[in-house]
């Protein structure tokens, strides 16, 4: 049977809600059936205790055998070469056919893990979470770090490009990034778009859904890419304007009120739904993102959403529910005026959100092309 | 770049003394680790000839050949040319900064390439920045040396610009297999970036040496993390040790304790209790 490697995160003690998303949600909803088909070990630098919960789940139901990392896990720019040599030990002592990741990476572990794999002549298969660059970028930035021009810059484009050449396969969420991608390697073919996808009984709409847009949700991390201070001008600009309508800003956050915005902290995954349900609208201008989950789980939940043109231009047309807007405050206020002063219109995108979502996002559907693209199976 | 690349390829730079100029005044530069290209090198002036003499001496992979004197360039050139054994050559006309990883990637592409080109991706270093190159540079291009040999055959290189302009000719017409690695990053020479003057300048200057410094933070940092990894890793050992050392005695009180056996054990007990 086909071993496959996945090189994750570090368990870390101080950051349950980290192990929590990624023990109970997002690596069931990955691995699936796969052990059907594969053997799976995951390898961390330190493994949750024996007796987790979500540790023992994973090896009960999802066949994973876990295993230590011995490294530093510093994916640094000065620390590449013995990330890699880190990484080749385990890929030695495992032996494992194709390596990858679950969660999404930054790009030195990626081009650590793809230097490892290609000295050991094994798979390597690259998930592309999203633009690490732009990300990385929006946060150093914000830090008063110099990006652009750098030679840190320059040494994240080289490292990129480095791992999509050397991987079997390129693993990406959606149209844009596919785009994006396809600039970085000679062999486009070998990039697949493989959503997680979402789980339609657990984010099923609600019953009775809004008449009205009025409710407007954003849920993600309070980080400089994801477009928070956007969101936060565009709620200015319609506090006076349309007072009967609320923006909750759902995530990380210290819980307030501040006017018209509410700020809230972590939902699990048994909260989220009915958090969406609570709302009428997903609102996300970010500037860096892959497909984000939110998106999917708030389109299914039955939520039109407003999204920043540059990311989802080629995911998203005209009927599908969605309306893309530039990085410009007025911009998102008008596009959520539209909605709540026209509830016709507002109703149909709820519709067409819907059935966008039953089309592309089932979780079963993409658990399949997941498989299938990790595996290297073809058609 | 691994050895492997010996015979396949090799860097012929033209270096002068603007070319180490350029690494000089460079800020920011990427910091990445020399790869084993062998490389020949063609001093075109006593300055850079002096200076890479010095530096380059002991460096197997380099060979330093003198063309200071004008007019000679084409007859060093044919000479080089003829005793060549790699099957690639790479003309750089400036200093690189080769990202060895994708380097030993190209190594591996060139050899199952045989006798076509191949074209990378270069990023070019100025004094203040990093950016994508401009399409045009021939530094990235690994030339057949047959196509080479033919094309400045029976020509006369009078001069650099010659070479340049029958090199960039050359590539116009070569079948290239492309990849979109990057390979490396050229310094620019500072006849070839616009110039910056005053607040503009000072703000250019002082932007780099930001990054610069970020950079050094960056390295300071996995520094440290590998000195705690090593110290943690000492500790388990230690740990490790110890726990073995305990062992190993309960090991060898059992066996003593088994090997006096039952009377003996008995014979120890009364000894205690009454005296011998």
């Amino acid at each position: 049977m086909t071993h496959i490697a996945f090189f994750e995160p570090s368990w870390v003690a101080h950051d349950a809600r980290d192990w929590e998303i990624r023990g109970s949600y997002k690596y069931p909803s990955l691995l699936g059936d796969l052990q059907e088909r594969a053997t799976i070990t995951v390898l961390m630098r330190d493994l949750p205790p024996e007796d987790d919960a979500h540790r023992q789940r994973l090896a009960a139901d999802y066949g994973v055998r876990f295993a230590t990392l011995d490294t530093a896990d510093d994916a640094g720019q000065h620390a590449a070469e013995a990330l890699a040599e880190d990484y080749a030990s385990a890929i030695a002592e495992h032996a494992p056919d194709i390596v990858s990741t679950l969660n999404g990476r930054m790009i030195g572990h990626n081009f650590a893990l793809a230097q490892a794999a290609h000295r050991a002549g094994c798979d390597y298969v690259y998930r592309i979470a999203g633009n690490d660059i732009a990300t990385q970028t929006a946060v150093h930035e914000t830090a008063g770090r110099p990006m652009q021009g750098t030679a840190f810059l320059a040494n994240l484009a080289a490292q990129e490009r480095y791992a999509v050449e050397v991987a079997r396969t390129a693993i990406v969420m959606g149209g844009t990034e596919r785009a994006r991608a396809a600039e970085l390697t000679s062999d486009p073919g070998k990039i697949q778009i493989c959503r997680r996808g979402v789980d339609r009984d657990h984010f099923a709409p609600p019953e009775r859904p809004a008449a009205r847009c009025e409710k407007i949700l954003f849920v993600g991390r309070d980080s400089a890419e994801k477009g928070i201070d956007l969101i936060e001008a565009a709620a200015d600009m319609l506090a006076e304007e349309r007072p009967g309508i609320g923006f909750t800003i759902a995530g990380d956050f210290a819980e307030r009120e501040d006017g018209n915005r509410r700020y809230l902290g972590f939902h699990d995954y048994a909260a989220l739904p009915g958090l969406y349900r609570d709302h009428h609208v997903l609102l996300l201008p970010a500037r860096s993102e892959g497909f984000p989950q939110v998106v999917m789980e708030a389109m299914t939940t039955g939520l039109p959403a407003i999204l920043s043109r540059v990311l989802f231009s080629e995911d998203f047309g005209a009927e599908d529910g969605v309306t893309l807007v530039e990085y410009d405050p007025r911009a998102i206020a008008d596009a959520i005026t539209s909605w709540h002063d026209d509830p016709a219109a507002f109703e149909t995108s709820r519709r067409q959100a819907l059935a966008f979502a039953e089309t592309h996002f089932d979780a079963a559907k993409n658990s399949a092309l997941y498989h299938r693209a990790l595996l290297g199976e073809t058609g | 770049m691994s050895g492997a690349l010996g015979p396949v390829a090799r860097r012929y730079w033209f270096a002068d003394s603007a070319a180490l100029a350029a690494i000089r005044d460079a800020e920011d530069p990427p910091e990445w680790e020399a790869g084993d290209l062998p490389v020949t090198v063609f001093c075109l002036d006593e300055e850079s000839h002096g200076a890479l003499r010095n530096v380059l001496a002991d460096d197997e992979n380099v060979r330093l050949v003198d063309a200071c004197e004008p007019g000679r360039l084409s007859d060093i050139l044919a000479a080089e040319l003829d005793r060549e054994m790699a099957r690639h050559l790479q003309f750089a006309f400036r200093a690189i900064e080769d990202f060895r990883p994708a380097l030993d990637l190209v190594s591996e592409r060139l050899q199952a390439l045989q006798r076509r080109a191949l074209c990378t991706d270069m990023l070019a270093i100025g004094p203040y920045d990093s950016e994508q190159s401009a399409a045009d540079l021939p530094e990235r291009t690994w030339i057949p040396s047959a196509a080479i040999r033919d094309a400045l055959a029976g020509k006369d290189i009078a001069d650099i610009a010659a070479l340049k302009a029958a090199v960039a000719e050359l590539i116009e017409t070569l079948d290239c297999a492309e990849t979109k690695l990057i390979a490396g990053a050229c310094y620019l020479t500072a006849d070839e970036i616009p110039v910056l003057t005053g607040a503009e300048r000072e703000a250019a200057v002082w932007r780099a040496r930001t990054a610069a410094a970020w950079s050094e933070i960056d390295r300071l940092r996995s520094e440290k993390r590998v000195r705690a990894g090593r110290e943690k890793a000492l500790a388990a050992r230690h740990e490790r040790d110890l726990t073995r050392q305990a062992e190993r005695s309960r090991r060898e009180i059992d066996r003593l304790h088994r090997a006096a056996g039952w009377r003996g054990r008995w014979r120890a007990r009364l000894t205690r209790l009454f005296g011998k």
